[in-house]
């Protein structure tokens, strides 16, 4: 499904390079439930995001599907993420200003689901995610635990084929934070590959492959 | 995804009350502005074009020439008409116009009598021409006999009310009788001249001693009607031949020219104009006004929504990685700014109905918005408001909608300094054009006080004048003024041919001793009588005023002013010669007695020019009046009284000589008026713009200031701190305002020969004034970011 071959991630600020990312090679299968772990600043939240397609990397190739996708102009990076890959973030990143359901419906807009089918999906998933009674709260109603539920429904809802989490339980408490690893682990289950990058060492035991990243380069891999 | 947006940009406002009101109100108010101003110029540019023909109607102007001056003027002789017709076969139609005097008549339908000044005689072709509606009467005949009068449907309601007036008989100056053939709808206010009473030209031939043939007489307007086919420039270049063969080459009638009936209103300020007519210049000047301030409010639109992009970026951001592609971002935006406009249109509109009158008595116009009639003005009222948030919208807009997700993400954008010397730039824009009002507002009205408060060589102040509308009132003068200097209260009567300040003061030709008669000087003269100088309180610089003491004086003596010494080029100008040759038996031989100093017989808007004074009872027409200060209200009824008894049958009209002069400065005044008014929008405007910005500047900043406090930094370090930078803007606006302010009232200052000038104190006012304008728009918000409590910020940030 992924194949990162040589890919390498710099920033340059003035005259210095930093670098994010050195020379990563990466296969991911479709299915796979990965952790990327490691230190602060080792380039994780990085990798996700050139996974995501919302980073380009300095060099390297990226498959995606055996297409390459490293050179694509932006309009259709947006199509192929739209249509495969869901975000969760640390933070959650609802849009304040909309209600659960709203938030729930907006990707299916863009997709331009017609309305009908839309009210049938997002009514899908607040069952599923047992928020059927948040539905018409702003997330600033919502605890922390919540709010990433939603988060977690809304990267679900268009069903994509893989789902990338970053630090998704960073901000919630232990039992949130369960709650949120168990519905990954009923996902990926379902059939969708899931990557997440955590510090956490619990977190990192649901899934069956673990990548270290140091300070850019990939150290080891536990299976 | 519409419903998404729409419910997006509400709550939007709701949530973010003191942003929203900002904006809204910025942008009501600066589309109030322009629709106002809009209305006015598109009154001003709407002269003349209600006729059918407008665009083949012409005017004649006439070029002339005296004693070697040219002198263009409208006033054309009242064979032109026919002869053009007869000469040219372009030229299909002609009608004239006369007024028949400069004063008013006296209209009377029993016991209703009015003072009328609206009074015209017209050919019979003007219903050929002008599109002017009969709404009773035949137009083919309603001219065609003498003595036959159209009424306006005011008039008909003002003199006969609920009669049918067509038949009726209204009596003239106590005289002529005229009946009345028809009533006209009433004349459309932008029309360049308008008429209440026009009555048939046949009458002229019997009543007035005008020889309707006479190429010297010029008193008439004439009107052309010439077919879109053919070219007035080929027309007029014919007009020297066609002239020459008519009167000769010797005649004072040089040339003429044809001017289209649209552009009178704007363009043309001639000799005997039949009303005062507007000016592109201020069509130009008012359009500038309205786009400067539109420019401010979209400037606040602009600021506040990039300065609050820190609040929409995360948004931005996680519609990007839902999968909202960059257009549709962009779309978003700008939706939500043309939204944003679209709130403020409704309240534009209620301020537009709440300030028109205000507005009306300003420009002296009955603007009306009349939206139902109106509908492709209230399309492009709905398409310049889709503009102005789309304007406003796109910056933003495009701004969002470029952050990428991953560095919104992760917290790496900043206000990077280029968009923050952008937003800079704007506000030192928004400042410097509401510095640029406030200083021509400064100037204007330094002007208009320089020239109300001028010494102008005589006392304006206490004068009471009293038009004599009638020759037969000047028998009763004697009485009259014997009657006044009963009452102490007056102190003074004389009597005029004009009072100063009144327009047009005649000139005539005189022969100074040593000159040669082709030589004659055409100088103004005003006619007076004994006690003109020292009523006036004019000053004596040589010789002596007119006296009754001299049995010599009303028929054989002259009083110069200085300018005419200077321009005849006299030494000692006692006890030399001089001939008034005005014409006929406008004639007078006589010495000069005495020198007065110069003094302001016109506006300051020229220099003092020569003038001659001198005795001729003929032509007296204004009584003056010098009353004592105090009980102006009694003085002036006990005038009334005897007014009333030895006139009877005149209405008693009267007016200060002071504020005659104030009238001749009526368009500055009301220029002035504007710019005070506009002026302080503008500043209203920006402020709030400059609040809002402060406060998300503040807001920006609160981590920088809590670690500021932290370290040690007092409440007033902080405010320093916060209000530097927009000082640093004020300051440069004044740097790049001052200039210009200068440039553009040095232009309007060449209007007048006399200026007060501008002065570095007038800046010095401005930057203060901008300056406490600043501080209290930035210094509260700063105040409010360096009292709260540092632990607050710093631990949610």
């Amino acid at each position: 499904m992924i194949k990162l071959v040589d890919i390498t991630k710099y920033y340059s600020t003035g005259f210095i390079k930093t670098f994010a990312l050195r020379n990563i090679n990466l296969e991911i299968k479709e299915g796979e439930f990965v952790t990327i772990m490691g230190p602060s600043g080792a380039g994780k939240s990085t990798l996700l995001y050139i996974l995501g397609m919302l980073d380009n990397p300095s060099s390297g190739e990226y498959f995606f599907f055996d297409r390459k996708v490293h050179n694509l102009p932006e309009k259709q990076l947006t199509e192929l993420h739209k249509y495969y890959i869901g975000f969760v973030f640390q933070s959650y990143h609802l849009i304040d200003d909309l209600t659960v359901y709203e938030n729930l419906e907006t990707p299916l807009l863009y997709k331009k689901v017609k309305g009908s089918e839309r009210k049938g999906k997002v009514a899908d998933m607040l069952d599923r995610f047992h928020i059927v009674a948040k539905k018409d709260l702003f997330p600033n109603q919502l605890s922390g635990g919540q709010q990433q539920k939603v988060a977690v429904a809304r990267a679900v809802i268009t069903e994509p084929k893989l789902i990338l989490a970053d630090e998704p339980t960073g901000n919630l408490n232990t039992k949130e934070g369960e709650e949120i690893m168990e519905l990954f682990k009923e996902l990926n289950e379902q059939g969708t590959t899931v990557l997440q990058v955590t510090h956490s060492e619990k977190n990192a035991s649901y899934s069956r492959r673990i990548i270290n990243l140091l300070d850019g380069w990939i150290v080891d891999e536990d299976k | 995804m519409f419903k998404n947006y729409l419910k997006i940009a509400l709550r939007n406002i709701r949530r973010h009350p003191g942003f929203s009101f900002i904006n809204i109100t910025g942008l009501a108010l600066g589309m109030a502005c322009c629709i106002l101003i809009v209305l006015f110029v598109r009154d001003e540019l709407s002269y003349d074009s209600c006729h059918a023909k407008a665009d083949q109607i012409y005017r004649v102007i006439k070029k002339t020439e005296t004693q070697g001056e040219m002198t263009t003027s409208i006033s054309t002789p009242p064979p032109l008409g026919p002869a053009l017709i007869h000469d040219f076969p372009e030229i299909v139609n002609y009608v004239r116009f006369i007024k028949p005097s400069r004063e008013e008549i006296l209209i009377g339908y029993k016991e209703k009598k009015f003072y009328e000044t609206r009074f015209f005689f017209a050919d019979q072709t003007v219903f050929d021409i002008f599109s002017f509606r009969l709404i009773k009467g035949n137009p083919g005949t309603a001219l065609q006999e003498p003595y036959s009068i159209l009424i306006t449907e005011e008039m008909a309601d003002k003199y006969f009310g609920n009669e049918d007036p067509l038949g009726k008989v209204m009596n003239f100056n106590n005289r002529e009788d005229y009946r009345i053939t028809g009533v006209l709808k009433n004349i459309s206010h932008n029309s360049h001249f308008r008429f209440d009473f026009l009555a048939s030209f046949a009458t002229l031939n019997h009543h007035f001693i005008l020889p309707l043939d006479d190429w010297g007489s010029c008193a008439f307007s004439t009107y052309l009607l010439i077919p879109g086919r053919y070219s007035p420039a080929e027309i007029e270049k014919k007009f020297v031949g066609f002239l020459q063969s008519h009167v000769g080459e010797d005649h004072f009638l040089k040339d003429l020219h044809l001017q289209p009936l649209t552009s009178i209103h704007l363009h043309s300020h001639f000799k005997d104009e039949i009303e005062a007519n507007g000016d592109m210049a201020y069509v130009y000047i008012y359009s500038a006004i309205a786009l400067l301030i539109l420019l401010i409010a979209s400037i606040n639109f602009i600021n506040l929504s990039t300065a609050r992009y820190l609040n929409r970026a995360r948004e931005v951001g996680m519609r990007k990685v839902l999968g909202a592609n960059r257009s549709q971002v962009i779309r978003q935006y700008l939706g939500e700014s043309v939204f944003l406009t679209f709130i403020a249109l409704p309240i534009s509109l209620v301020l537009v109905e709440l300030f028109l009158p205000v507005f009306n008595s300003l420009v002296r116009k009955e603007l009306t918005v009349g939206y139902i009639h109106n509908f492709p003005f209230l399309l492009a009222i709905v398409a310049v408001t889709f503009i102005i948030g789309a304007v406003s919208g796109i910056y933003p807009a495009l701004f969002l909608s470029a952050f990428q997700p991953t560095r919104i993400f992760r917290g790496m954008f900043q206000s990077g300094p280029s968009r923050s010397r952008l937003r800079s730039i704007l506000v030192l824009a928004q400042f410097s054009i509401s510095i640029l009002l406030i200083a021509c507002t400064l100037i204007i009205n330094n002007q208009l006080n320089y020239v109300r408060n001028k010494k102008l060589g005589f006392d304006k102040e206490q004068v009471l004048v009293l038009p004599l509308k009638e020759r037969s009132i000047l028998y009763m003068y004697r009485s009259i003024r014997n009657e006044l200097l009963q009452n102490p209260n007056v102190i003074k009567v004389a009597i005029a041919s004009d009072a100063p300040g009144q327009t047009g003061v005649n000139r005539n030709p005189f022969l100074p001793e040593g000159f040669d008669k082709a030589d004659r000087i055409l100088i103004h003269n005003i006619r007076v009588d004994f006690d003109f100088i020292e009523t006036m309180g004019i000053e004596i610089a040589e010789g002596r005023g007119f006296s009754s003491e001299f049995a010599t004086d009303p028929s054989q003596a002259f009083i110069l002013n200085e300018a005419a010494v200077k321009k005849i080029g006299w030494e000692s100008p006692l006890g030399k010669q001089l001939e008034w040759m005005a014409g006929g038996d406008k004639y007078k031989k006589g010495v000069v007695i005495g020198v007065v100093k110069d003094f302001h017989f016109m506006s300051l808007h020229r220099e003092i020019e020569p003038l001659v004074l001198h005795i001729w009872p003929r032509s007296y027409s204004n009584i003056l009046i010098r009353i004592r200060p105090g009980d102006i209200r009694g003085t002036l009824a006990y005038v009334q009284k005897i007014w009333n008894r030895l006139a009877p049958n005149f209405p008693f009209v009267y007016s200060f000589l002071d504020e005659d002069f104030d009238k001749l400065y009526r368009s500055e005044e009301r220029l002035g008026r504007i710019f005070i008014y506009f002026s302080l929008l503008s500043i209203f405007i920006a402020s709030l713009g400059l609040i809002g910005l402060a406060s998300y500047s503040a807001e920006k900043r609160t981590k920088e200031i809590g670690i500021r406090k932290i370290l040690g930094a007092s409440v007033s370090n902080i405010v320093l701190l916060l209000s530097k930078e927009f000082t640093r803007w004020a300051l440069l606006a004044n740097i790049i305002a001052w200039p210009l302010a200068y440039a553009i009232m040095r232009g309007w200052l060449q209007n007048f020969a006399y200026r007060a000038g501008i002065g570095l104190g007038t800046f010095l006012l401005t930057a203060i004034l901008t300056f406490l304008i600043a501080l209290v728009s930035v210094g509260f918000q700063s105040l409010r970011a360096a009292l709260a409590d540092p632990v607050k910020s710093l631990r949610y940030e």
